[in-house]
């Protein structure tokens, strides 16, 4: 071990949730590489979930993350319901996008206000920014609340939902149910707009990256609850050959797969998702996009603070519409019936793709699943930009380095582990 | 019995330990209290101030995991303790940080006590340990006495 090797732990890296770590090792001015230590909880409900009833994943997957348990609900329906050949109703779709507008609104916020801005306006965290300026923390809240409370009225309860099963639901709400939301949505649109015009004058660093997107899109919309696989230069391919494209391996380092596309790196999450979307924006939401100053694209992993603002404008708008056009479904859920085979689903997670496979026996339990998460996805991309920064930012001491490396990592937002402990930064120097 | 106590279990019943609050917090709800409402699947934690804003009382069961943790081990917290002490929980909550931040924005209850039980493993399983499950019943009670006084 060299003598002049410095350890620096940084409490404030457990704003990024979960547990993990960064390890920076260089010589000189050369860095030698960035990991990222990642304990993942997928490859835990990957195994739990063999031997279980087919209908049991949209439940169980949902406890993998407190804040995208609707992500996991859904790239779980998707797969299984594909799996045993039923397709659900259109009004139930537009359900489960609805209630999925409510994760991407709560998800969002939560990491603009509590965890990203503090960055931005120079705090250590979201305490001491509250303390300063408690209206700016409050407003953020405030609008953070209208996610849950479109994810407690469909969902059932806002962490967690309970309302969701596979085919649909287990009860769904009139037209009159809905309307209080819509009160409160347009009432969290003055909110959203203010957030976007907040974020668009924080100072951001003028860098910029080449790794391919990876996202899902729709024809005529911001694709969300499902669609089909959109990347920036190679060809596109069919949710059923993911595995062959998206190839995750263990990487000593870490506990978590790494994985990559077409042997190369990629990132998923907001900045693939409005790279490869901007163009089907609802007008509000593409308004508030081009006073900020966003282009078709965004390469600028700084600026995801910008797109994640724009993403909440989209969710309410789309969620406003849902509802204006809300007809009660006639039936609150499809049967599904077992079926042996092989499924495949995929949605967009506030934090990037979240595929799904599922392979169901002639017992209809379980054979195999397979989860792959959008951090997972990230990880290569995330471990190279941090090689790079260090690299381009060697004359920094360790503090500067390592707050600029917190700063770095949050801007993809890891999802790096539920319920877990404390991450810690260690910067090598031989 | 004061009406109006909110129980809040926090953890992640899939990672062994972290469960014993969602458990200690189903005990409480089985015996059915008058005015006792009880939370568990809290595993985000700004969802603690919502519970939190307006509420009277609050009691929170947390796993804490540490250097010194003894195993089943109980100890019991106010929200004084919280900023005065650097309680490491097992979970990603960051209680102490949202107690903090609950302060900043006037969302704290009335009253917050915090039950903690020092856990082992939080590794992903189900179950708790020998040592966490036997500190269960002790710590039903001693909440049972907390809502009684």
């Amino acid at each position: 071990m060299n003598p002049e090797k410095r350890t620096l732990a940084v409490s404030a890296l457990t704003r990024v949730e979960g547990e993990g770590a960064l390890r920076v090792t260089l010589t000189g001015d050369t860095v030698h590489s960035a990991e990222l230590n990642i304990y993942e909880p997928p490859r835990f409900f990957e195994a739990f979930l063999r031997g279980r009833a087919y209908t049991e994943p949209p439940d169980l997957t949902a406890r993998v993350c407190g804040i995208c348990p609707v992500a996991y609900q859904v790239s779980a329906c998707n797969a299984i319901e594909q799996a045993c050949g039923v397709t659900i109703d259109p009004e139930l779709v537009a359900l489960r996008r609805l209630l999925y507008c409510g994760e991407w609104i709560h998800s969002h916020v939560l990491h603009i206000y509590l965890l990203h801005a503090p960055d931005f306006l120079g705090y250590p965290d979201a305490i001491e920014l509250a303390k300063d300026r408690r209206e700016f923390v409050e407003r953020g809240l405030t609008l953070k609340k209208a996610g849950n409370r479109l994810m407690e009225q469909l969902g059932g309860r806002a962490i967690h939902p309970i309302n969701v099963r596979l085919g649909g639901f287990y009860s769904v709400p009139d037209r009159d149910q809905l309307k209080p939301l819509a009160e409160m949505l347009r009432r969290a649109m003055d909110d959203a707009l203010y957030t976007v015009r907040m974020v668009a004058e924080f100072d951001f660093p003028d860098t910029e990256f080449s790794h391919e997107f990876l996202a899902l899109t729709a024809p005529h919309r911001y694709a969300i609850e499902n669609g089909v696989i959109s990347r920036s230069s190679g060809p596109a391919f069919a949710v059923a050959d993911f595995l062959d494209h998206v190839v995750e391996e263990q990487v000593p380092h870490s506990t978590a797969l790494h994985a990559t596309l077409d042997g190369g790196r990629h990132l998923t999450g907001p900045l693939a998702r409005y790279s490869l979307n901007s163009a089907e924006l609802t007008p509000i939401a593409r308004q508030a996009a081009t006073d900020a100053g966003l282009g078709a694209e965004c390469r600028n992993p700084f600026r995801s603070i910008i797109v994640r603002a724009v993403e909440v404008v989209y969710a309410i708008e789309e969620a406003l519409r849902l509802i204006a056009d809300y007809q009660q479904p006639s039936r609150p859920f499809v049967e599904v019936p077992a079926r042996a085979g092989v499924g495949h689903g995929v949605s967009e997670a506030p934090r990037g793709l979240l595929y799904h496979r599922y392979e169901i026996g002639e017992d209809g339990l379980i054979k195999a699943a397979t989860i792959v998460p959008p951090t997972s996805q990230n990880q290569a991309a995330i471990e190279y930009d941090m090689a790079q920064l260090v690299a381009a930012n060697l004359a920094l001491g360790d503090a500067a380095l390592t707050s600029l490396c917190e700063r770095s990592i949050r801007n993809y937002d890891p999802c790096i582990s539920c319920s877990a402990h404390f991450l810690t930064l260690t910067v090598e120097r031989h | 019995m004061t009406p109006d106590v909110t129980i809040i279990g926090i953890g992640n019943d899939f990672r062994r330990d972290d469960g014993v609050g969602p458990a200690v917090a189903e005990r409480i709800a089985e015996r059915g209290l008058p005015g006792v409402r009880v939370l568990t699947g809290i595993s985000e934690s700004t969802a603690l101030l919502d519970a939190w804003s307006g509420a009277a009382r609050v009691v929170v069961v947390d796993a804490v995991a540490g250097g010194d943790a003894a195993p089943g081990r109980i100890r019991r917290w106010t929200a004084a303790d919280l900023q005065a002490t650097k309680v490491v929980s097992s979970h990603t909550l960051g209680l102490t940080q949202m107690c903090a931040l609950g302060q900043a924005l006037s969302q704290m209850p009335d009253e917050l006590v915090l039950f903690t039980v020092d856990v082992v493993d939080t590794n992903h399983g189900l179950g708790l340990t020998r040592a966490v499950a036997a500190a269960l019943p002790g710590l039903v009670e001693l909440i049972l006495a907390e809502l009684s006084r």
